[in-house]
């Protein structure tokens, strides 16, 4: 045990101080073959033992204690790290669906464009850089040089940079000048359907029309790339490389068609310019199947420049706003009055100029004695006060569920946002005045959308369809998903409505109160309608001005198309049928010229309009 | 004694040189000669501390031919040149082997991301004809288009129906177009159809 020799020792006998060296390095420091006879005493050595032991021990466990928690503990982060250094991770934009028109034709549609961005503490020379840039990217040169040599690791010098400029861009080979994807989004027809469309905001989400309501629809899912790369940061090739593809948004396709777009958007955009006309509406329905052609409201806006538009014009006043339709209501009461047995188109009744109602005198638009009028000429006259007979004759709580099943005061589902419901009140809460205000499209709110349907009912033969304004999603494969179209409700019996349809045709015939709504060379029905205004300022009637209105279809003998057209004049006193009914000729005689209907060539029949009131 | 033996064997077994050999054994025999008269004053002294013997050499014979055991080397090294340079020639190829796959892939890659490059250029072209088209087709560039060429918008049309004896009636209304502007301008706002 003695003469085994401690390793311990040994470093402390060779640098101790004690010996120092004799000057001959090979001289041993015993004569080989003696015993060590001195030394350290068994106490001494034993406590360096110990000492020497203890330090290796506690050296062992601390490098024990750190393996076990970089391997044990911090082992996931670290391997993490690792990975994180050699993996870059690349976002593949999903790009947003199109939203067409029923022909194809692109309203909005996605293009590749990218975001210029800078690095200032990568910029080597700001001027220069600038300078190459301001071109290119249409930025003045001082607004260039004041990003590049700002604070801060990320700098947006231009957005929506099209593929040419940012590939001018990318050549150039500037030192801290990154390009990001940045898809934008085009409105190519401009106004031309914008407030049906909607637009994007600038984080790409809908925020408005279809961009809104088919925001998931349009918009896709990102994808993601994964990709191990080197030193130079490109990808390596056999490496890892997990990708997630992008799955693009599906297309929209819309049944309106956008050259009738057009030229309702142009033909009220006139008619806003006569200088008293503050908002106008128009909505062209497909009679058959309920499906929006055009709908338009002027003012109109481009969801390009949506961001610097006045907030107040982005939505669609024709489905969201609603005003008081006035006589063109009256077609539903008249329905009512026929289908219920109360009248006939040859039914004559002795009018007389006004009528009580609670604590109001109704009267006709100009104050009459009393006329025989046929249900016909009631219509055709749009005598107020006939109206309300027949409509006392149906009852309130009759003529409010015709008005329910016509779609009022419910919306029609149609698939745009912030559409209204209009306003009806029960019939159990009208007062005497709301009873014979009602009939007349007073006291009652309804949207243009609302009133073109009532209309498409009696034109369908008094199947009513709901109106609906998208015809099918188109997935990114391919695969082409119709939308669901509403079943038709019979509103009115096919009778009701062809009597309907046969009165409405008065209106526009000599006598009625709108042959400017005519359209040479085909028969067509229609309705007027001149409802006051409330004055947004006292909450009355007084200096209100008018809601002027033309709600029709033709041909009268064959309905293919519904136009609704309604403008708002807080300043005018004209009639429907000055103002609204000769847009509403503009617009049906287009729509029918390019659908190339073909008139069938039978007259308009003499309608009786007075007659002999019976006696009693 | 065993010492010395060890010490003759151990010449004995170095085969490589026999001159040496010869030298030596005549220094043992001298130093052989000086043990022996030194003996007697190394009987007489008294043990103080260790004795030294010096090895007692004698001489032998070198053993005959050459030894076995680099015979079997030689032997064996026939056999296994082959296998190192197997060895060495597949360690070669497969490091070439590599050195040409990296290659390719790297090529194919490079070709890979040039092909990339220009399929994305050709799709951005290719986007951008279309939006040129798009741009172009729209109702209202076309009606503007349409004005600058001295177009007018149609007004009501006349429709041709034959009847089935063919006989025919003309159905509708239709009437002229109004003549177009003596010089249309090209930037003025199309007329609305029926306008």
């Amino acid at each position: 045990m003695d003469r085994r020799p401690d390793p311990s020792r040994r470093p402390v006998r060779a640098s101790g101080p004690r010996r120092p060296s004799s000057g001959d390095a090979f001289r041993p420091r015993r004569e080989p073959g003696t015993r060590r006879t001195r030394g350290l005493s068994p106490a001494v050595r034993t406590k360096r033992n110990k000492l020497g032991l203890t330090v290796l021990v506690l050296l062992l466990v601390a490098v024990a204690t750190k393996l076990v928690v970089l391997q044990g503990f911090d082992g996931a982060a670290y391997a993490a790290d690792a990975s994180d250094e050699r993996m870059r991770t690349f976002d593949i934009a999903a790009i947003r669906g199109a939203v067409l028109d029923r022909d194809g034709n692109p309203l909005a549609y996605t293009v590749d464009a990218s975001r210029v961005v800078a690095d200032p503490s990568i910029v080597e020379d700001p001027e220069r850089t600038a300078l190459a840039l301001t071109t290119l990217l249409g930025v003045p040169t001082s607004e260039l040089v004041e990003k590049l040599s700002g604070e801060g690791r990320y700098v947006v010098l231009a957005e929506h940079v099209d593929t040419a400029t940012s590939d001018q861009v990318t050549d150039l080979a500037l030192a801290g000048i990154v390009l990001e994807d940045d898809p934008v989004r085009l409105y190519p027809a401009g106004a031309v359907g914008g407030q049906i469309v909607g637009f994007v905001g600038s984080d790409g989400d809908g925020l408005a029309g279809i961009e809104q309501r088919y925001d998931d629809v349009l918009s896709g899912t990102d994808g993601q790339r994964r990709v191990e790369v080197g030193a130079g940061g490109v990808a390596i090739p056999a490496g890892i490389d997990e990708s997630t593809p992008a799955v693009d948004g599906s297309d929209v396709t819309l049944t309106i068609d956008e050259d009738l777009q057009y030229t309702v958007q142009q033909r009220l955009d006139q008619a806003c310019a006569d200088g008293a006309t503050t908002q106008g509406s128009a909505v062209v329905l497909d009679v058959h199947t309920g499906q929006v052609a055009a709908m338009a409201t002027c003012p109109g806006y481009d969801p390009s420049q949506a961001r610097t538009t006045d907030p107040d014009l982005l939505g669609l006043p024709a489905v969201s706003d609603v005003f008081e339709p006035g006589s063109v209501m009256k077609a539903v009461t008249l329905s009512a009055a026929i289908e219920d047995g109360h009248a006939t188109p040859d039914t004559v009744l002795s009018v007389p100029g006004h009528i009580q109602a609670g604590d109001v005198v109704v009267t006709d638009a100009h104050d009459h004695a009393n006329i025989d009028w046929t249900v016909t000429g009631i219509l055709a006259k749009s005598s107020n006060v006939g109206t309300i007979m027949l409509a006392r004759e149906v009852g309130d709580a009759r003529l409010e569920e015709y008005m329910r099943a016509f779609g009022l005061g419910a919306q029609t589902g149609i698939e745009l946002p912030g559409e209204s419901a209009g306003i009806l009140q029960d019939s159990a809460d009208w007062t005497a005045s709301r009873a014979a205000n009602v009939p007349i499209g007073q006291g009652v709110s309804v949207t243009a959308l609302q009133m073109a349907s009532v209309y498409q009912t009696i034109a369908n033969g008094g199947v009513r369809i709901p109106p609906r304004i998208v015809e099918s999603v188109t997935a990114p494969d391919g695969t082409v998903t119709p939308e669901a179209q509403p079943d038709g409700t019979r509103v009115i019996s096919a009778s009701t409505a062809q009597q309907m349809a046969y009165m409405l045709e008065a209106v526009v015939g000599p006598g009625g109160t709108a042959p400017l709504g005519e359209v040479d060379g085909f028969r067509v029905a229609g309705k007027t309608g001149t409802a006051q205004r409330a004055n947004p300022e006292c909450g009355c009637y007084d200096g209100g001005g008018y809601f002027t209105t033309f709600v029709g279809f033709a041909p009268a003998d064959d309905p293919q198309y519904v136009i609704a057209v309604d403008l708002e004049r807080p300043s005018s006193d004209a009639e429907g049928g000055q103002v609204a009914a000769p847009v509403f000729a503009d617009l049906m005689r287009y729509v029918l010229m390019t659908d190339d209907v073909v008139p069938s060539g039978t007259a308009r029949p003499d309608f009786q309009l007075t007659g002999t009131a019976p006696t009693g | 004694m065993s010492a010395a033996r060890a010490a003759s064997t151990r010449s004995a077994s170095r085969s490589t040189a026999s001159r040496s050999t010869a030298a030596r054994t005549t220094s043992a025999r001298s130093t052989a000669a000086r043990t022996t008269s030194t003996h007697p004053r190394t009987g007489t002294t008294r043990r103080t501390g260790p004795v030294h013997v010096r090895p007692q050499l004698r001489l032998v014979t070198a053993p005959v031919g050459t030894p076995t055991r680099p015979r079997r080397a030689a032997a064996a090294r026939p056999r296994r040149a082959p296998f190192v340079v197997l060895l060495v020639v597949l360690i070669s190829a497969t490091a070439l082997g590599l050195l040409a796959l990296n290659t390719a892939i790297a090529v194919d890659s490079l070709r890979a991301s040039q092909q990339k490059a220009a399929n994305t250029e050709l799709s951005q072209q290719v986007d951008r004809l279309e939006q040129q088209v798009t741009t172009a087709r729209t109702p209202a560039q076309l009606a503007a288009d349409a004005a600058a060429a001295g177009l007018v918008p149609a007004d009501t049309a006349g429709h041709l129906v034959l009847g089935p004896d063919g006989t025919s009636v003309v159905r509708g209304a239709p009437v002229p177009a109004p003549a177009p502007e003596p010089a249309p301008d090209a930037g003025a706002a199309p007329a609305p159809a029926g306008g």
